[in-house]
């Protein structure tokens, strides 16, 4: 685990591994000198189950499918990459319509990735009744993407070389009568977020990153773009089909949590609209190439998860069986800005703050605080965190 | 558009690279001499050569390890990888967290590979607290079998 920074003093907070920003294990050991945040660490590890390793004794068709097990959320993501990188290697191209069926199944997964880190955020901050109503319009998506797939976390999409699911007429039809639904449902979210006091109040002008922290961080993604870093690999290194779809690629300067709800809400609607284009144009034809034997070459192939960048280093040695593969996922990334933010904010913005990058690790519901002073410890879950965060608010008549 | 048919002069010393090659994507992998990458990154920094570090990885070629930065260079949408090759027995090199976000890619790489990164404390990313099995990426290194004590 990481060391804390020796010359610190002050009392020590361990929030987790069992935390209150997601539903995933995962530490936080902040030092506070009175309310405030002096240094936050992140002790990473709790859900490391040695992928890479296990990757170096499994073959390519294997390893499709524990990858996508990387994530339960961005699942398509990984496994669409790791399938990229060894059409690659392999020297073919999936077939179009296998690379427009995975246009559209990368964004249904960002819509319902989106919408499932605004309803924790929203959670977070006491407002229940919106995370309810954010997560009902997500199962839209859920059911969706189960009728496409037959799954709703792990789909099992991709093959090398191109897609193993089909969509038929009845696919395509409930897909193009759920998208004005959606654009609906989620500008109705997003006029709630636009104009609800609670979230102004608990979002603006907290937990900023700047462009210049962003950029020295190696920030990504969404976190990325609110900081106005203009980069989206859709856009600036396309892979599947982007190139053939028009949309814009939204940055903000602000860098606050609140900017960041607005950039994702709105990232939403060109989803939708890069859904509708690729069903539009979805041609006729085969969905997988086949692929079989031994595999020679290194790439590092890199697309546009709902979270940033995800990358992936991919290595065959004339063998089935990969040499060495490296995953850097977006979280990764991200977390040395969102720690660095953390310092100067009070113990009450945590929960936000650490929820705002979109985090994927697994968490729950208990904090260790350590007072050094008093040498004593004791414990408080993550609804204690979140109801002293809510109450710390309400006492200053913010809310 | 494809990054590698950009045509850009990277501000890289020509004196300090050892080797030239391609990986299948595109992208150019740049070797440069021995704990030269931290001096490359320096300059950068100094010169104001925008740079986002987007990776850093390790491969063990059985005699010897080769380490790698995979940068992109946003402003010209050029991404290329600097490597360094260690030594096996003493794969050492200087830490370049105080000037890019590296700090946790460094840390893994050390308790992983078992590099020494000059200046990073980090020494633990991932693994559990006292682990002592030694560095579990390396290619000879083997897991526990079935029946094996646990501690």
């Amino acid at each position: 685990m990481i060391k804390l920074s020796e010359k610190i003093q002050g009392k020590e907070i361990n929030i987790g591994p069992q935390h209150p920003a997601l539903k995933e294990p995962e530490t936080f050991r902040i030092v506070i000198e009175s309310e405030k945040i002096v240094d936050a660490i992140p002790i990473l590890g709790h859900t490391h189950r040695g992928i890479e390793k296990l990757c170096e004794s499994r073959n390519s068709d294997q390893n499709l499918y524990l990858i996508e097990r990387i994530c339960g959320i961005c699942s398509f993501s990984h496994q669409g990459n790791y399938a990229k990188g060894v059409e690659e290697i392999a020297g073919i191209e999936a077939p179009p319509r296998a690379n427009y069926i995975r246009v559209i199944v990368a964004e249904l997964e960002r819509l319902h990735s989106h919408l499932l880190w605004l309803g924790v955020l929203t959670h977070e901050i006491g407002f229940d009744t919106f995370y309810l109503l954010i997560w009902k319009d997500r199962e839209l998506i859920m059911d969706i993407l189960e009728t496409i797939t037959g799954n709703r976390v792990n789909y099992g999409v991709n093959a090398i070389g191109g897609v193993r699911n089909d969509l038929n007429e009845m696919m395509i039809k409930q897909l193009f009568s759920l998208l004005p639904i959606l654009e609906q449902r989620i500008q109705k979210i997003k006029k709630i977020a636009v104009n609800d006091k609670t979230i102004q109040a608990r979002c603006k002008n907290v937990g900023t990153i700047s462009k210049k922290l962003a950029e020295k961080t190696n920030a990504t993604g969404p976190t990325a773009r609110s900081s106005g870093i203009n980069w989206d690999l859709r856009r600036d290194n396309p892979y599947f089909v982007y190139e053939e779809i028009k949309f814009k690629v939204l940055y903000d300067t602000k860098g606050d949590v609140y900017s960041k709800i607005i950039l994702r809400l709105d990232e939403l609607f060109e989803s939708i609209s890069i859904i509708d284009q690729a069903l539009n144009n979805l041609p006729n034809g085969p969905i997988l190439s086949k692929i079989r034997g031994k595999f020679n070459g290194a790439t590092i192939s890199r697309i546009e998860a709902p979270r940033g960048e995800d990358l992936h280093y991919i290595d065959f040695r004339n063998d089935k069986i990969p040499y060495r593969i490296k995953v850097r996922a977006p979280t990764y990334a991200n977390l040395v800005s969102s720690m660095n933010v953390l310092v100067g904010h009070h113990i009450a913005d945590i929960p936000v703050i650490v929820a705002s990058c979109d985090p994927c690790f697994s968490c729950t519901d208990r904090t260790l605080v350590i007072d050094r002073d008093l040498d004593k410890q004791y414990i408080m879950n993550s609804n204690d965190l979140r109801n002293f965060a809510i109450k710390v608010y309400q006492e200053d008549e913010i809310l | 558009m494809k990054i590698s048919n950009i045509k850009y002069d990277l501000p890289i010393d020509e004196n300090v690279i050892i080797s030239k090659r391609n990986l299948v994507s595109g992208e150019q992998i740049i070797v440069l001499k021995p704990k030269m990458i931290r001096k490359t990154i320096e300059n950068w920094v100094k010169n104001n050569f925008s740079f986002h570090i987007s990776s850093l990885y390790v491969i063990d070629e059985i005699d010897r390890f080769e380490l790698f930065y995979y940068v992109i260079h946003r402003k010209s949408n050029l991404s290329f990888i600097l490597a360094e090759v260690l030594d096996y027995n003493n794969p050492t090199t200087q830490t370049i967290s105080d000037l890019s976000g590296t700090i946790f890619y460094e840390g893994e790489a050390t308790e992983m590979f078992g590099i020494n990164f000059e200046g990073n404390k980090v020494t633990e990313v991932f693994l559990p607290e006292n682990w002592n099995k030694g560095f579990p990426m390396r290619k000879g290194w083997e897991k526990s079998k079935k029946g094996d004590k646990i501690e």
